[in-house]
């Protein structure tokens, strides 16, 4: 309880969530472009759903979702903390009342605001599929939608940890897109293509976009019986990669700079003393 | 109450802070002085909980920066020597944020927000965003910053970098006003003859060790052992420096241009009076007569060396 209190309820970086939607809201410099991108995004799945909503299975939809965290959450959110450093706020942050871990629970929760919007938009496609369609499943649909939402909290604390490592903005996001192009696009196809069965347990633990094209159609195919049961599994994964990310993320922090202050300050003071 | 004791910090073999000792009042305005790379910012970080010291410690008002750093930060005010602001962000907002990290009650926020914006004459700027102001208003935004939660103890690094004669003046009277709302205000800073106008206490700062630390005028005095006097006359300089050499008191006297005579005097200001008496007694015709005051920039470049870590 006492850590809830610390950390979430009685957080004063909570005061962050506000910070970081007014930023995003305000769609400027690079963030007008991503806001573009997506509304250009939703406006065409959104023409596709009103046109053929009746046939439109909502777990495709929860796989486009998942597609869009993967590109979206590392750029909304790998410069949250080596963005504080590259301003130059981070010291300031440092010396408030605040401890390391409820300044990355305060980015982390931030962040999450944002990626509860792009949650709520696509929400708005997937209920009148799932509605219209006869077939579509509720089951699968919700235990697609909490391997997606699971899967976004991971990759944030991915990229929250990942930001606590880098020193510029630009360094963390391509770090982090690399990151998951790499677990998500290349070692997948990888053991896709060494593996002698068609079925693979890793993936279907690790990988949404292994397991989601398994829950389409869920209903028809017979399969309700695993689709929890491959679900549930994956949320186990994310939730605890998270939570060992959140943790990495703050102990990071405390070491990187330990570790900046070890390097830079005799630096400084030679750079000093030539001058 | 400030209490530094036996502040030490090393990198590896490197020390940069050999053991700082001072303690400060409420209302000292203390000016932290030293060349670049003498261990100013690496005390203020270890004051303001940012670095880990070696060894010693710091006590503010009970709190001890290693045992209770979050009281300490409650209690202080850090402005940087360097800092950033956050984008995309009016002044209100900025402050208000800070005010909310600090736990300021949203409901007194609004009346303090103000209270600090007029103190620092950013009330016009209320609503601009913070990159749209200029180098000094944003470092006097900082200021505000510092303000919100109103601290016992301010420290500022370098304040007045990079700031026009103007800003840097409305800076040091906003500095004064702190000292004199009650609270321990810590600047360092390069330009000595600012500093000199309104820190009542300095320290002195080379290759990570306090030279001297104490009030502007102690320090001054105890490192001046002789006054320094200036002759101004009509007669020859070379032959007056000779008599004056031999009047008591006196420990040199030499001639400084073509009518002027400089004297290290050793005594006070009656002494002072028989000596220019007996210039005039012996047919000098003395046109002129000043006491040569140190400062602090002559305090300073008397007692450092120049040398870094």
């Amino acid at each position: 309880m006492n850590l809830w209190r610390d950390l979430v309820s009685d957080n004063p970086m909570l005061i962050e969530i506000r910070r970081f939607m007014r930023k995003l809201l305000a769609g400027k410099g690079g963030n007008l472009a991503i806001v573009v991108v997506i509304l250009v995004i939703y406006s065409f799945i959104f023409l596709l759903v009103a046109e053929y909503s009746k046939d439109f299975d909502p777990v495709i939809l929860v796989w486009i979702q998942t597609g869009l965290f993967m590109l979206l959450l590392p750029v909304m959110s790998a410069g949250i903390i080596a963005g504080e450093r590259e301003r130059r706020t981070w010291e300031i942050l440092l010396t408030a009342p605040v401890t390391k871990a409820q300044i990355v629970v305060g980015k982390y929760l931030a962040v999450s605001a944002g990626a509860s919007l792009t949650i709520l938009a696509f929400a708005l496609l997937i209920l009148p599929c799932q509605v219209s369609n006869r077939f579509a499943s509720i089951g699968s649909t919700a235990s697609a939608e909490l391997m997606s939402i699971t899967f976004a909290m991971m990759l944030m604390g991915l990229s929250l940890y990942v930001s606590s490592r880098s020193r510029t903005t630009f360094a963390a996001i391509g770090t982090c897109i690399g990151i998951v192009f790499v677990a998500y696009v290349a070692i997948p196809l990888f053991i896709s293509a060494a593996s002698e069965r068609s079925e693979s347990t890793v993936l279907e633990l690790i990988d949404p976009f292994y397991a989601l094209p398994k829950l389409i159609g869920g209903s028809e195919a017979g399969k309700d019986y695993s689709r929890w049961s491959v679900s549930l599994s994956q949320a186990a994964v994310y939730l605890v990669l998270t939570a060992l990310m959140l943790v990495g993320a703050t102990l990071t922090v405390r070491r990187m700079d330990e570790v900046r202050d070890l390097i830079s300050e005799p630096k400084a003071r030679r750079g000093k003393a030539h001058a | 109450m400030l209490e530094v004791k036996s502040l030490r910090k090393e990198y590896g073999p490197l020390t940069a802070v050999k053991g700082v000792s001072f303690s400060l009042n409420p209302g000292d305005i203390f000016g932290f002085i030293g060349s670049n790379g003498a261990g100013k910012t690496t005390t203020i970080k270890m004051i303001a909980t940012l670095l880990e010291p070696t060894s010693g410690t710091a006590v503010l008002n009970g709190a001890d920066i290693l045992g209770d750093p979050m009281e300490v930060r409650r209690q202080i005010g850090y402005m940087p020597d360097f800092f950033g602001l956050y984008d995309e962000v009016r002044v209100w907002e900025y402050l208000d944020f800070f005010a909310a990290l600090y736990r300021v009650p949203s409901v007194d926020r609004p009346g303090i927000i103000d209270n600090v914006l007029e103190l620092t004459d950013l009330t016009v700027k209320k609503g601009a965003f913070v990159q749209s102001l200029s180098r000094g208003m944003q470092q006097r935004l900082c200021l505000a910053r510092c303000l919100v939660h109103d601290p016992a103890l301010l420290l500022l690094d370098e304040p007045a970098s990079g700031l026009d004669p103007r800003a840097r003046a409305e800076l040091k009277e906003l500095i004064a006003e702190l000292g004199r709302m009650g609270k321990i205000v810590i600047v360092s800073s390069h330009i000595l003859p600012e500093l000199a106008d309104f820190c009542n206490s300095v320290g002195i700062i080379e290759r990570g060790e306090l030279l001297a630390c104490g009030p502007v005028e102690d320090i001054i005095q105890s490192l001046q052992t002789a006054r320094c006097l200036m002759l101004k006359s009509l007669s020859d300089p070379v032959e007056l420096a000779a008599f004056i050499e031999r009047l008591p008191l006196v420990q040199s006297a030499r001639s400084h241009d073509a009518t002027s005579v400089a004297v290290e005097f050793l005594g006070g200001l009656e002494e002072q009076a028989d000596l220019l008496d007996a210039v005039i007694r012996q047919g000098y015709r003395v046109v002129g007569y000043s006491e040569e005051l140190v400062d602090l920039e002559d305090v300073f470049l008397r007692l450092t060396t120049g040398a870094v870590n």
